[in-house]
């Protein structure tokens, strides 16, 4: 059988000193600790992706692209280790290929020049184009010369992490030209259709010859025909389709109110007597088109920017044939029954159970497990785990796209992957209301019926006319769209209009612990050194100790602590590491450690291991008689002495607390988390919140269950994959940063800045879009009151209505526009 | 006033001409992006000789 594998690293490190030196390519602080790499020219940078960029962009002649970010970009991302899947969409096209890739990390001019500038710096390809707003850049190449692959691959040797690109841009692009044409012809005709009716009223109070009037009422039905049966399209369809569905929209009335003016106008053109109102009818259609149109506009590009559409997987791995080779084999072609190896720093792409290795695997992106997990032979993993320590050789359970994680994200993306509706709760007051107004038209009909069919038909256009639904119709679908921007300019952006309404009404709030409320890292809560050892001593051990498993949360929260305490130490001993797997981390030393101590062995172990291994004189002085279930303790220990003892949790920090109080205020806060109860619990303390309300250990499916038996108006934030159902679950589903982005199907808001403290601010602007929207549907419903009460006495000519419809539409409008003002950063 | 006659069918055809116009620029894709072309405007071309703005 395998035996568990020891590696063993000579360690001659050199002096590394402590400069705040900044990586020329990223721009971000190096590391101290990590030994800075230069090139012979004497630049530094972090890390050696971001030295193979600079000497990849150097070796094209296009340095000038940092010129360009100083001068205009934002400061670069470092680039990490590339988790997404590289699969791109082509569209042949004739002799060269056309693909489109959507990025990520494309954030300014700077950007846009330099990947314009890539047919120099990739062979083949003969044009690219970037579209800023979308994050999107489509190529032209040769087939014969490259592929759209090897195109991905250059894109993201670059910088930009490629997405996997969503099919469905090919029909929208039309619709949104073929809305844009409509929008054109009515503005075109409608504004002529007012030249000629500013003629006709002029004639009506001064004087007119009677062919002039004939010819001006033929021009302007002969110009309302292409809006009415051209542009309004979009209205007809969407009033038969909610016919059909057997549900009412507010299409529908506005429909019938189009279908009967045209009718009546032409009649009345036709005999030469009597109101035309079609200046009025053109306005409200020109309106109704191009209000609709920006906010379209505004929620395609919310939804562009919400649906990356990173995989916590990776896009290849590395299959190990039966007489032991290993080849590189593309994720899709991953079946069950493989065996495959994972190196450490790597995700694992399968459901399956490991046959050779020792190794340590952090889930806390698919279970919550704040800790990480030790497995070994015959021990069954998750696909999305990332393997920390060492190489893993895993027997594949189920082939690609059948992972739980992939089951867990399929099901939430197909029941949230409905188009926006633009339906609100305010349309159905508003489409109630208008068929009330439908009705008052008929009644005016009949009323004025006893002066002829058309002194009744005249009122009934013009009480139709008068009672527009400019309020809920314009108003505010527009102010919808301003409450969106923003929200978008302050980093938090919001998928549907439903998230708008339903967030004051809040009762509950559920939060996920891992990554929301606590930190996703753990720290060090506790710490007590021995102090006959002096703490430069300890300090420098621990941070050997710590660079052995530099990627373990324990190693990185010891690293962390050692920033926060003292000065991180120069590295310099003599010696061999190894790791102990599943325990923890050992040195052995050939040399002193300083001048005054030199123990021989040091380790930074569990406790387990330590009292499994410790001799009767060791002291444990350090150690309390219990150490608490909810946190790690690591004990560092030389030569059998415990030189240190560590507690190690995730915690919430200040900004927490306060945000925590602010909303508890609101609404009644509960924690439903996949980690340990007893971690759960004591967060909640730490917090304030009634630890009766903090649940742990739960599954995803459980958090959902949890939620949807409580049938109250929820909100669950969350950021992790165990978080979907969950997310889908609640009223408002809020996902946070930094977590995994392929749950943001299933989130109706995403913040993309900040953390838990932005719910407050989104709650705030909620609550002023409420008050702003309560505002203009009362008014609208004062207009139109009075309207009606005009219309039924007579006293509505169409002139009167071509003047006030336009005129409130126009100030309901404004109100709508001029409100929530965007964060100007 | 009789001009009028004239007049109103030429505007017209005016307005035609400019939503023929408007078509074809919209079909052809000239107002799918109308944010990136305001960035690509400011930066240099170094490949043409004409370097007139610094």
């Amino acid at each position: 059988m395998e035996e568990a594998r020891i590696q063993e690293q000579a360690h001659n490190t050199s002096v590394v000193e402590d400069s705040a030196q900044l990586c020329t390519h990223c721009g971000a602080p190096i590391q101290s600790h990590i030994s800075a790499l230069c090139d012979n020219s004497g630049k530094s940078f972090c890390c050696p992706g971001c030295r193979a960029v600079y000497e990849l962009i150097a070796s094209k002649g296009l340095s000038h692209y940092y010129d360009l970010v100083r001068r205009y970009g934002a400061s670069l991302q470092p680039v990490t280790n590339s988790e997404s899947g590289t699969y791109a969409v082509e569209t042949p096209d004739a002799s060269s290929n056309t693909v489109r890739l959507r990025l990520g990390g494309i954030q300014c001019a700077s950007c846009v020049w330099l990947l314009e500038r890539l047919p120099i710096i990739h062979e083949g390809v003969t044009s690219a184009r970037v579209n800023l707003t979308l994050g999107e850049l489509t190529v032209s190449f040769d087939p014969a010369i490259t592929t759209s692959q090897r195109i991905a691959d250059a894109v993201q040797q670059l910088g930009y992490p490629v997405m996997r690109a969503s099919p469905e841009n090919g029909d929208i692009k039309h619709n949104e030209r073929e809305s844009l044409i409509q929008i054109g012809v009515a503005a075109a005709c409608s504004m002529n259709i007012m030249m000629l009716a500013v003629s006709l009223y002029q004639g009506e109070h001064s004087g007119i010859e009677a062919h002039y009037v004939s010819l001006f009422r033929w021009v302007s039905l002969a110009l309302t025909v292409p809006i009415v049966t051209y542009s309004a399209l979009p209205i007809y369809r969407r009033a038969l389709g909610a016919l059909r569905a057997g549900t009412l929209h507010i299409d529908l009335p506005i429909s019938i109110g189009i279908v009967l003016s045209i009718i009546l106008g032409t009649f009345n053109t036709l005999r030469g007597a009597g109101e035309i109102y079609f200046d009025s009818l053109s306005t409200i259609i020109l309106l109704l088109l191009s209000t609709r149109h920006l906010q379209r506009r505004a929620f395609e590009t919310a939804r562009n920017r919400c649906a990356s559409h990173w995989s916590l997987l990776p896009s290849h791995c590395t299959e190990v044939c039966d007489n032991g080779a290993t080849r590189v084999i593309p994720l899709t072609t991953m079946r069950a029954g493989m065996l495959i190896q994972v190196p450490a720093g790597e995700r694992i792409p399968c459901d399956g159970v490991v046959e050779g290795g020792t190794s340590s695997l952090d889930c806390s992106t698919i279970t919550g497990e704040s800790l990480p997990i030790h497995v070994e032979q015959t021990y069954s993993v998750l696909a999305g785990s990332l393997n920390l320590e060492s190489p893993l050789l895993i027997r594949v359970a189920t082939g690609a796209g059948n992972s739980r994680l992939d089951r867990i994200i399929s099901t939430v993306a197909s029941s949230a992957s409905q188009p926006p509706q633009f339906i609100t709760s305010y349309d159905t007051l508003s489409m109630l209301f208008t068929a009330a107004a439908l009705l008052l038209s008929v009644g005016a009909f009949l009323i004025h019926l006893s002066g002829g069919i058309t002194a009744g038909a005249n009122a009934a256009i013009a009480m139709l006319t008068v009672t527009c639904p400019c309020a809920v119709a314009l108003a505010l679908p527009l102010l919808s769209m301003r409450a969106l921007s923003a929200t978008a300019s302050r980093g938090i952006l919001v998928r549907s209009p439903e998230a708008f309404e339903k967030l004051p009404l809040v009762t509950d709030i559920y939060l996920d612990k891992t990554g929301t409320i606590t930190d996703p890292k753990i720290t060090a809560t506790a710490a007590r050194l021995a102090d006959h050892i002096p703490s430069e001593a300890v300090a420098l051990v621990v941070a050997i100790l710590v660079e052995v498993d530099p990627n373990h949360p324990v190693s990185q929260g010891l690293k962390a602590w050692l920033e926060a305490t003292s000065r991180y130490p120069a590295i310099h001993y003599n010696g061999t590491t190894r790791r102990i797997p599943g325990c923890g981390v050992e040195v052995l030393f050939t040399g002193s450690l300083t001048p005054t101590v030199s123990p021989k062995v040091a380790r930074l172990t569990s406790l387990e291991y330590f009292n499994a291994n410790r001799t009767t004189e060791t002291s444990t002085a350090l150690l309390p008689t219990a150490p608490p279930p909810w946190a790690t303790v690591s004990i560092l220990t030389a030569d059998n002495e415990v030189w240190g003892y560590f507690e190690l949790a995730s915690t919430a920090n200040n900004t927490i607390k306060e945000t925590l109080s602010h909303l508890a205020t609101k609404a009644a806060i509960h924690i439903l988390s996949g980690d340990r109860p007893e971690a759960a619990r004591h967060i909640a303390e730490e917090l304030r919140i009634d630890p009766a309300q903090a649940h742990g250990g739960l599954a995803p499916e459980e958090k959902a269950e949890a939620i949807r038996t409580r049938r109250s108006i929820c909100m669950y934030v969350g950021d992790g994959a165990n978080d979907a159902p969950a997310l889908a679950a609640a009223t408002i589903g809020v996902a946070l940063r930094g977590g995994i982005q392929s749950i943001l199907e299933s989130a109706d808001v995403f913040i993309q800045r900040g953390g838990l403290e932005q719910v407050v601010t989104l709650r705030d602007l909620a609550t002023r879009y409420h008050r702003r929207a309560r505002l203009i549907i009362g008014l609208g419903l004062l207009y139109n009151a009075l309207g009606v009460t005009l219309a039924f006495a007579g006293y509505v000519s169409p002139l009167v209505a071509a003047i006030a419809m336009p005129t409130f539409s126009l100030m309901l409008v404004s109100l709508a526009y001029f409100s929530l003002p965007a964060e100007t950063t | 006033m009789d001009l009028v006659f004239f007049l109103l069918p030429a505007s017209l055809l005016l307005a035609a001409i400019a939503v023929v116009g408007f078509v074809w620029a919209s079909r052809s894709g000239q107002f799918d992006d109308l944010d990136t072309p305001a960035h690509r405007m400011l930066l240099d071309e170094e490949d043409t000789c004409s370097n007139d703005k610094d």
